[in-house]
């Protein structure tokens, strides 16, 4: 009875296993269809382009619709979308745009310059609160309108001259406008289906969901279910649909970046949102190709409230930005390719470079200290550091704290709040030091530079400065770009030789890509239209199983490595004598692969020693050349293979593995057991 | 019974406004509001924001009018979400997370309830000490270290379940698990206690002595009343899976009512708080007040009182 009850169960087992290993991985299937499966972080707020805020959102956005011109994923230059051209005043202050004729809502409808002078107002109008109103305020009397001060839209600088043809009218020049353009904030809506759901200005309204939202992007929304998925579908009616590749793309809010990694490496994703840093090194040594570390346009800083002693002190502030090693918090903490910031504005943010930079210079720091009045840090007040509660801003807090008490002997406190209570003392200047960043909404040094103006709203550190704003002031209108450069870098200088602001490292965005994604091309502002996007379908499709786990369980029994004499190379294990080659994993059920550095190095060995790695079955990419015969295969390695419900490993096709001996190591043996006693 | 049941409902409502109040009043009193972000958003349109959702009236009167529109059974529109109202969001959440309780409760019940039972009749034996062993491991291991584990082996190593998702019958099986296996464990030292008093009591030494055959003794004599005490943590236990599972599902990616319980409170949604604390509340009340009904029939000396 009970045979015949375990015999059923083995048996029930085994169809539930066959059938879970057999079933078609989303990527896969994915590729196939042309359905891109995108981790994309949270869930998205609202897919109201006048109301979103975030970087989510905005991801999602870029499919549903176009402004009047956007950016082109390899450099960012500006390039049409709805607008097909456009002339600029002599005096720079006017814009007139020719729509494009082929420009249509996801209904069908034609865009029109109507729809824009719609969008503009609807935007700007106080009743709705849009937060990102303030993109619109370049416009002549934007800022007054939006703010309640003027009533009558008509004097804002929004014309509709035909329905093709759009006038923008600026109150004063501003070089970067076509760039600031692009942003999702201009985006139009179709106003009959805004209208058709309510009020035009009410935050409560529904016309964004499936079947009601008309946009005029590449893609249409097709579902949005909450904590799920959203998905997009290719719209017909996109003016350039035919170079539309994609025909859907789902976005899955995982906020977890484990949960994340381990979604792409069981073939859910085809990009990740993130990866989490714990994660790099696998990555690096195993699917190198999949892994991206794209430079961002985003500078991590502390910054000092100069209305506090000591802090009101520019040489105080000084010594402390002088006295962060940087170089090493990026190379310890960090450790996914971040560059140390010793100036705000990231370098060759649309050409432009500080001049200055906030140096690394111990002695100098102490030198400032005791200038103030504090040498050796005799008789400075405990400070404190505030940062929104997180691991990693803690680590880094936690090194800042021992190198300004090594290098200067002062003492600081951290403390950290949760993310809402921290924004709350951040507006209420309640802090003495502050951790912040800031991503830059345009390629250009002013969304840096224009953070510690005095309108800016964005600059707790209560620091201002009048030539800081002349200069700022004359190189928003100037349109001589050289002329510009300059202004910033006069005012950058400024700014850290003040040091309000405590640069820390420029961001780095890592994300993890299918190999079989193409089209996607790296820039400062993690900008790719979605339309330029497609698979590479004779790109093999890269490993189905996770193999991680069994080479780190295989490598802590590493005790030694061995190399045989001829062809083998092996390793002795922790608790029998089988030899075997442990680093070798199964990467899926027909074949076996090595990491790509472990296979340079066994590469390397075989050029000087002459051996010969053997494997049959399909080979990994990386072994094409070195198909062989299989050997035998030795008892540990069989365990984790039986582990794997592969009950007779030996002599099954795609096994690699080697015959036993005892002689003594050689040189590729001690870079192996380096490699094994690596934490 | 009848009685019982009217009391406790009549209890229900003060028990609720209690509830009600203390969570708006605690979330007013929490720092930071709904609509502060990284951004900062220019005092005009903050207080145009705050004026859409009447924020801008005296808190007394915002009570008010919340408790006027609950009366209505009008949760009101979430903050974080515009456009979507609170009891929608509720609604697209509920059905995950009732799933993923009821098959943990099955799982906590399943094993449970027999390894209890099996610890208690081989009391002070080596069965005892490893299912009490395992019990204590249980309550000892948070999910968010079971969960990873289990993902390793049957993910990871034995490829046999897909590490998140929440569409095949495979899908459920390691949330489950992570969340029954903690209820499993606390049900068997109940059940094991339990038993363990019953095994002592007289009416058990009269069925032997009656002749009564081991087997009955055990599962009709003894069982029934030792579960007394597993029926009165029904209540706490249902409830705590239904709400307890936000951990759970952030692991395993399921578009549950706990994830958006936490991120409400996160991002001072205050209707969304509300909303899911109130119905949370409901629930366990409601739990509460079934358990406690289960065990009234259970025990003959309440059921025939009361008849």
């Amino acid at each position: 009875m009970s045979d015949r009850f375990l015999l059923t169960a083995l048996l029930a087992l085994c169809l539930l296993t066959s059938a879970c290993s057999q079933r078609e991985r989303p990527v896969d299937a994915g590729v196939r269809d042309g359905i891109l499966l995108v981790g994309n972080g949270t869930e998205p707020a609202t897919l109201d382009p006048h109301l979103a805020v975030g970087v989510t959102e905005h991801e999602i956005l870029r499919a549903l619709f176009e402004g009047l011109v956007t950016r082109d994923g390899r450099d960012l230059s500006v390039r049409p979308a709805v607008a097909q051209s456009w002339t600029i005043s002599d005096d720079g202050k006017v814009y007139t745009f020719a729509l494009d004729p082929r420009a249509r809502w996801s209904n069908g409808d034609p865009v029109t310059a109507s729809d824009f002078l719609f969008s503009f107002e609807r935007m700007l109008n106080p009743r709705l609160g849009s937060s990102y109103a303030k993109m619109l305020h370049p416009l002549e009397g934007a800022a007054a309108y939006n703010r309640g001060e003027i009533t009558d839209f008509g004097s804002v600088g929004v014309r509709v001259i035909d329905p093709q043809t759009l006038e923008l009218r600026l109150h004063e020049p501003l070089a970067y406008f076509l760039d600031l353009l692009a942003h999702g904030a201009w985006y139009p809506v179709h106003p009959p289906s805004v209208l058709a759901a309510g009020d035009r200005y009410d935050r409560l309204s529904r016309w964004t969901r499936p079947g009601k939202l008309v946009g005029n992007g590449p893609f249409q929304l097709s579902e949005w279910r909450l904590n799920a998925v959203v998905e997009v579908t290719r719209n017909r009616y996109f003016r350039e649909a035919e170079s539309t590749r994609l025909n859907a793309i789902r976005f899955f809010p995982i906020a977890s970046m484990d949960t994340e990694e381990r979604a792409f490496r069981s073939g859910f994703l085809h990009i990740t949102h993130t990866i989490p840093p714990h994660r790099i090194d696998w990555y690096q040594s195993n699917r190198a190709d999949a892994i991206h570390f794209d430079t961002y346009l985003g500078t991590y800083y502390y910054t000092l409230n100069v209305r506090q002693p000591p802090l009101d002190d520019p040489r105080v502030r000084l010594a402390l930005a002088m006295s962060i090693d940087r170089q090493a918090i990026v190379d310890t903490i960090l450790r996914a390719g971040q560059k140390p910031a010793f100036h705000f504005t990231p370098p060759n943010t649309a050409g432009y470079t500080s001049p200055y930079q906030q140096t690394f210079d111990p002695e100098a720091a102490r030198q400032l200290l005791a200038e103030a009045g504090f040498a050796d840090g005799a008789g400075f007040p405990e400070v404190e550091v505030l940062f929104n509660t997180s691991e990693a801003h803690r680590e880094i807090a936690v090194a800042i704290q021992q190198m300004w008490r090594r290098e200067l002997g002062i003492r600081v406190r951290l403390h950290n709040e949760e993310w809402k209570v921290y924004l709350d003392s951040r507006r209420a200047g309640r802090f003495e030091i502050l951790r912040a960043g800031w991503i830059g909404d345009y390629n250009d040094p002013s969304t840096f530079l224009e953070l510690f103006t005095r309108a800016s709203g964005n600059n707790p550190s209560g620091w201002s400065h009048d030539d800081y704003e002349k200069w700022l002031a004359s190189a928003r209108s100037s349109r001589d770009p050289d002329e510009r450069k300059r202004l910033f870098g006069k005012a950058e200088t400024l700014l850290l030789q003040e040091a309000p602001v405590i640069p820390l490292y420029f961001y780095v965005r890592s994300t993890l890509i299918d190999e079989r994604v193409r089209g996607r091309h790296a820039n400062v502002l993690d900008f790719h239209p979605w339309q330029d996007i497609y698979f590479d379908q004779a790109q093999a499709s890269p490993p189905a199983v996770p193999e991680y786990a069994e080479r780190d369980w295989l490598r802590s029994r590493i005790v030694a490595p061995t190399i045989l004499s001829g062809p083998a190379v092996c390793l002795r294990t922790r608790g029998n004598d089988a030899t075997e080659l442990p680093f070798v994993s199964e990467s899926n059920r027909s074949h076996l692969h090595l990491s790509a550095a472990l296979f340079q190095r066994l590469v390397s060995h075989k050029s000087r020693h002459g051996a010969t790695l053997l494997t049959t079955g399909r080979p990994h990419p990386n072994m094409r050349e070195e198909t062989g015969k299989v050997g035998t295969t030795g008892p540990v390695v069989r365990r984790v293979l039986a582990n794997r419900r592969h009950p007779n490993p030996c002599g099954h096709a795609g096994r690699m593995s080697l015959p036993v001996s005892a002689n003594p190591p050689t040189s590729l043996a001690r870079s192996l057991t380096q490699r094994s006693a690596e934490p | 019974m009848r009685q019982l049941l009217l009391r406790r409902l009549a209890q229900a409502i003060p028990t609720l406004l209690v509830i009600a109040t203390l969570t708006f009043v605690l979330l007013r009193l929490a720092p930071g509001g709904p609509f502060d972000e990284e951004v900062e958003v220019p005092e005009e349109i903050r207080a145009q924001m705050a004026a859409h959702y009447g924020l801008d009236q005296p808190l007394p009167l915002q009570y008010l009018r919340f408790l006027g529109n609950l009366l209505r059974g009008d949760l009101g529109p979430s903050f974080k979400y515009p456009g979507w109202q609170v009891h929608e969001l509720i609604a697209q959440g509920i059905p995950v997370s009732l799933e993923l309780g009821l098959l943990a409760m099955l799982v906590a019940f399943a094993l449970g309830i027999p390894a209890g039972i099996i610890a208690a009749l081989c009391h002070r034996r080596v069965g005892d000490s490893a299912v009490m062993l395992f019990a204590l491991l249980g309550i000892c291991l948070p999910s968010f270290v079971l969960a990873p584990l289990l993902l390793l082996v049957f993910s990871s190593w034995l490829g046999w379940f897909q590490p998140l998702g929440w569409k095949t019958a495979g899908d459920r099986v390691l949330p489950m698990l992570t969340l029954g296996l903690f209820y499993a464990a606390y049900i068997a030292r109940l059940s094991r206690s339990g038993m363990l008093e019953v095994l002592q009591q007289d009416y058990i030494r009269t069925a032997r002595a009656k002749g009564a055959s081991e087997q009955r003794v055990i599962l009709i004599h003894a069982t029934r009343t030792a579960l007394y005490p597993v029926v009165a943590f029904l209540g706490p236990a249902f409830a705590g899976v239904i709400s307890g599972s936000f951990v759970i599902e952030t692991i395993f990616f399921l578009p549950g009512l706990g994830t958006q319980f936490v991120n409400a409170a996160l991002n001072r949604d205050y209707t969304m708080v509300m909303g899911t604390v109130l119905f949370y509340a409901v629930l366990i009340l409601a739990f509460n007040l079934l358990a406690d009904l289960l065990q009234a029939w259970l025990q003959p000396k309440t059921r025939d009182a009361n008849r």
